[in-house]
This record gives C-alpha cells, structure tokens and sequence, in this order.
C-alpha cells in the first residue's frame, strides 16, 4: 500500500483535507457545510494519513472524544438555559463584518463526535483486519 | 419551560461525565447522584405539569409548529418519572454485580437509554418521537450484549432485527401522516388531521399502531420479548422489562388520544388487550423458571394497559395509567427479586432453586408483597389498579373483557404461588450471600407498590387529572400553538 505515490498525494491532499474539514466547519452556518460534514471530511484526510504513513501506535479513548464532543453540543445549549432563554437558543452578531454565531460551538461538538466516531470505527475494523 | 427538557438533559450529561471518569468510586458516585437529580428533575416537572398543564419548550425559540417542541404533559411527566425512579434502582441493583471491565459502558448506557426514554414520553413532535425511540433502542441494543456470552449474541441478534423492522414501520408511518397533514408536530397534527384525507391518514395510523405494538409486545406481535429479556444481566433485564415494553404503551396512549382519539369503546384494541392478557399468562403458567414466568407476566399485564386505552374515556385512560405505573414498580421489584437469586445462586430455574424463604426472609416478604400486588390482592397498589380497570369496563359494558381480566388474574396468582413454592419454599439451601444493595433495590420499587397501596387516592388523583388532559386534546394544541 505504502508506495511513492501514495505517500506523494497524502503530503499534500492530507493537509489540504483537513483545512477544507475546517473551512466547512466555520462556512456551515450560512453556506454548505456544518458539523457533521466537516467532521466526516477531517476524518477522512486523516484516515488517507493512516493509509499512506501507519496508524500512530498505543491506545486511544476514542470513547472520551466521542463523549467530549457530545458534551460541548449539550453545553452550547445550556448557555441559553442560565439567561432564561429555551434550551438551544443561540446568539448572532456582527464585529465589523465578521458574523459571529454561538452555533459554532454547537457544531464543534458535531465535529468532534464525528472525527472520533469515524476514527474509532476505522480503527477498529483496522485492527480486527490486521 | 426548559423544565421540559431537563429530565433529557441530566442523564445526557451524566452519561458523557461517567465515561469520562477513570476512577471507579467517583464514577459510580456521579452515576447514582445524576440517576437521583434525573428523578427530581422530573418530579419537578409533575409538580409544573399538575399545577400548570401542558409545559412546553420550544427548543432554540424556534416557533412551533416549525421548531422542536417538548410538551409535557401529566402523563409524559408522571412517566417520566417512574422511568427515572426504575433507572436509579436498577443501578443500585447493578451495584451489587459491577463488571469491572464495563464499568464506564453500563453507566453511559444506563444514562443514555433513561435520557432516550424521557425524550420520549415528553417530547411534542412525532418525528422527535421515533428519533428518541432510536435513541433508547440503539442503547438497549448495546445494554441487552452486555457480558458478552455466544447465548447474548444469538437472542440479542432476534431483538435487534425485529426493533429495526418495527423502527421502519413506525418510520413509515411518521412519512405517511406528513404526506397527508404536512406537520410533525404533535398538536398540530391533532389540529389537522381531521381535515386531512382519511384514505391517508388510516394506513400511517394503522402503520404507528403496528409499530408501536411491536415495542409494547401486544398480541400479535410479542412473540420477541420473552426470549430476548431472559438473556441480559439480571439488573438489565429488570430494567427493561419495567419500562421499555410501557414505553410503546405510553405511545399508543398518545397515538389514540392526542393524534386520533378514541371516543368510546374500541372493539379491535380491546380484543387485542384480550388476547394478550391471555395468552402471555398461559405462556407463563408453561414456564419452569422464575425470570421466564415474569417475562410472560409483562406481556399479560400490557393486556390490562392496552385494554384501558381500548374502552376510550377519561375515567377508563386514568384506570390504564393508573394500572401502568403500579405495574412498573411491582414487575421491576419482582425482576430485581429474580436478578439477586441469579446473581447468588446462579439460576433461576425453579427446579434447582428451593427454600429461598429460610435462607433470606425479607427477600421472601419483599417478592410476596411484589406478587400480590401484581397478582391484584388488598391492600396492594395492584388491587386498585385491577378495581379501576374492572370498574370502567363495567361502566362501558364490556362484560367479556371484564371476565377474561378477572380469570387472568386468578392464574396470575396461580403462576405466583407457583415460584414460591418451587423456589422459596422447601428445604433450606446452602446459603449464599445476597448483598444489601440487592435488598435495597427491591425494597425501593416493592415499596411504592405498598405506598400506592394504603395511599392510593394521590396517585388516582394524578392519573385523573392526567386522562383528563388526555381526554382535552384541543388543550394540549392550545398550550403548544397558542399564540401562533
């Protein structure tokens, strides 16, 4: 699997994936993109990086990203809950022209559930192959 | 209200906390502390619910019928509730029997499944419904494999194949009522439906009934459940088997009241509620292990619920959700009475098992109390619960129902006469240890049985109060839509 080429189109395509995971990231909230799509882009770019260069050796508490992110998407709504708004309320406003969306950490919580669910399950059937 | 989210929200996050706490004191600690504020939670929203009627939350501010809507009403929270108290007794249950290895996995999936469940009972869109049926049942799936023997995989596989169809069945039918109404939203639905084409709006509820029959094992379509919950760990099984069949139940209920109400007598659910009485008890009687007879009893009991929903008015829905509540503390306690005798002895075969009575006393008093109250006798919740269902079929002039539930519950008693003659009674064995956590579980749900008993009239008082709610539906569309 490990060829020239191979190795050749990751050094650029990996870092590119994951640049383009998170430029969806941020663009979702008003264009294509979002959570869930960047995350499963990142973890794509990052499995090619596996595939090209070896997984990275030890154990990982894939189990704790997946609870991490889910936790970030439940926080991003409690915001809201303290100043007495409905659960899951989320704030817009602009600093010159940049729009900032509390949403975003919503959506980071999506992202981070995703690359690690996608990653622990790649890397499971990986190991049970192997 | 964000009240109307919180018993979601609690477990949701304890579950997340317990997987990511390593060390196992703290993290059984965080466990039984978030089961405890899960009930409190949703006592609180009972206490909103009964003083205020529907709670509503529309999830983000986004309006309803367009955004996510939580309505709790009575019966939702009082649900709710019970779900909670099984969860945390069942985990003090689990206590007793850690798998050391699993620890952080049984706790999430403990939390989790209680998070899919409240979400359920309380949630006002139909769509939101089936999405936290997958959540329950996804996390049921992954509870049922837990301990990992060949005997799991098979039963477990069973279980997961009939769920996914049944899954997709309810799926379709939530597609079809859009098709026709163009709404999810539960009160918008009762709204609309009724100038909706019925040529479509029959099929999708023909198509939610089958579904959530399935997941509540009525006749015809229980023929998965007393196989599969003879298989998880004790503590799991009691789990489930308190709440996850009353789940569809509490469905049904919405489907029948809420979305399409009954008015009157309903002569298919009643038949349906007949046959299920009776042939989960005959099933039971042909059993010769303690957990397999219970297992059969949750069929024949969804009979008397389901008969409750059929007769169709308010006073007969307040006997069916009076008699489901009861029932989730009775069936839980005498599944956890089942899950501490195979935890100690190791089977629960009544061939193997004898003189339980001598070896552990009070296990004995707590399984008796649990037995007749399920079997209906004075001055148990189970008395009552029988009374009011016989009462209201009565009154609706269903005399053949009335007889099969009187005759099912003589053979109730007969099949619980026969687990403690076959495993309390007789020569006493050789002692083995059942810890106080065990005890304590059972005490905690055999308890409320008692309570509900000699104190009967407040939760009467609650499940009239709930049908009455039932039995407004233009309220609960008030409550959600107003201002819209």
């Amino acid at each position: 699997m490990r060829t020239v080429v191979l190795k050749t189109v990751a050094k650029v395509v990996v870092p590119a994936g994951i640049l383009h995971g998170l430029r969806l990231l941020v663009v979702g909230h008003d264009a294509p993109g979002g959570g869930f799509a960047a995350g499963l882009v990142t973890a794509l770019a990052v499995v090619l990086g596996w595939l090209a260069f070896g997984t990275p050796a030890g154990h990982r508490r894939w189990e704790f990203g997946v609870s991490l992110g889910l936790a970030i998407g439940v926080a991003s709504g409690l915001g809201a809950v303290l100043l007495g708004r409905p659960f899951l309320t989320h704030a817009v406003s602009f600093v010159g022209p940049v729009k900032l969306v509390t949403s975003l950490f919503f959506d980071v919580g999506v992202f981070v559930v995703v690359v690690s669910a996608t990653l622990a399950a790649v890397r499971t059937l990986w190991e049970a192959g192997s | 209200m964000n009240a109307a989210v919180a018993p979601v929200v609690v477990p949701l996050l304890t579950a997340l906390l317990c997987v990511g706490l390593q060390a196992r004191r703290t993290r059984w600690t965080v466990s039984l502390a978030g089961g405890g504020l899960s009930v409190l939670a949703s006592l609180w929203l009972v206490a909103l619910a009964h003083g205020h009627g529907v709670v509503v939350l529309r999830v983000g501010s986004w309006p309803a019928p367009y955004g996510i809507v939580f309505a709790a009403d009575l019966l939702g929270a009082l649900m709710s509730a019970i779900g909670s108290w099984v969860a945390l007794w069942t985990l003090v249950a689990l206590a007793a029997q850690p798998h050391p290895r699993l620890d952080a996995f049984f706790h999430a999936g403990w939390h989790l499944m209680l998070a899919g469940m409240n979400g359920a009972f309380l949630t006002g869109d139909l769509f939101n419904l089936y999405v936290f049926f997958e959540v329950l049942l996804v996390t049921s799936y992954f509870l049922v494999t837990l301990g990992a023997t060949r005997r799991q995989a098979r039963e477990a596989f069973t279980y997961v194949a009939v769920n996914i169809v049944a899954s997709t069945i309810l799926l379709m039918g939530v597609a079809l009522l859009y098709a026709a109404v163009g709404s999810v939203n539960m009160a918008d639905l009762a709204a609309r439906i009724p100038q909706a084409s019925p040529g479509l709006v029959r099929p999708a509820v023909f198509l939610l009934a089958v579904a959530f029959g399935v997941k509540a094992a009525v006749f015809p379509l229980y023929a998965w459940l007393p196989h599969t919950y003879a298989i998880p760990a004790g503590p799991v099984a009691a789990y489930f088997g308190g709440m996850l069949t009353k789940v569809g139940v509490y469905a049904l209920y919405r489907l029948f009241t809420t979305l399409q109400p009954l008015h009157g007598p309903e002569p298919w659910l009643l038949a349906v509620a007949g046959l299920t009485m009776v042939l989960g008890v005959l099933g039971a009687l042909a059993q010769e292990d303690m957990r397999r007879i219970l297992s059969f009893h949750i069929v024949s009991q969804i009979g008397y619920m389901v008969f409750g929903l059929g007769l169709g008015t308010p006073q007969a829905w307040a006997a069916g959700i009076f008699y489901t509540l009861h029932n989730i503390a009775a069936k839980t306690a005498l599944l956890l009475v089942s899950s501490a005798v195979e935890a100690s002895y190791g089977t629960t075969s009544l061939r193997s098992l004898a003189g339980l009575a001598h070896a552990h006393p009070w296990l004995g008093v707590w399984f008796v109390v649990a037995a007749l109250s399920l079997a209906g006798i004075p001055p148990l919740s189970g008395f009552w619960a029988k009374l009011l269902v016989v009462q209201a079929g009565l009154e609706a002039g269903e005399f053949a129902g009335v007889a099969v539930a009187l005759a099912v519950s003589l053979v109730t008693l007969l099949s619980m006469l026969k687990i403690f003659t076959g495993a309390f009674w007789g020569p006493p064995p050789e002692r083995s240890h059942i810890s106080p956590l065990e005890h304590a579980s059972v005490v905690g749900l055999a308890a409320l049985t008692v309570a509900w008993g000699v104190g009967g009239g407040t939760l009467l008082e609650l499940a009239t109060a709930a049908a009455r709610a039932l039995g407004d539906p233009a309220g609960y569309v008030r409550a959600v839509l107003g201002g819209h």
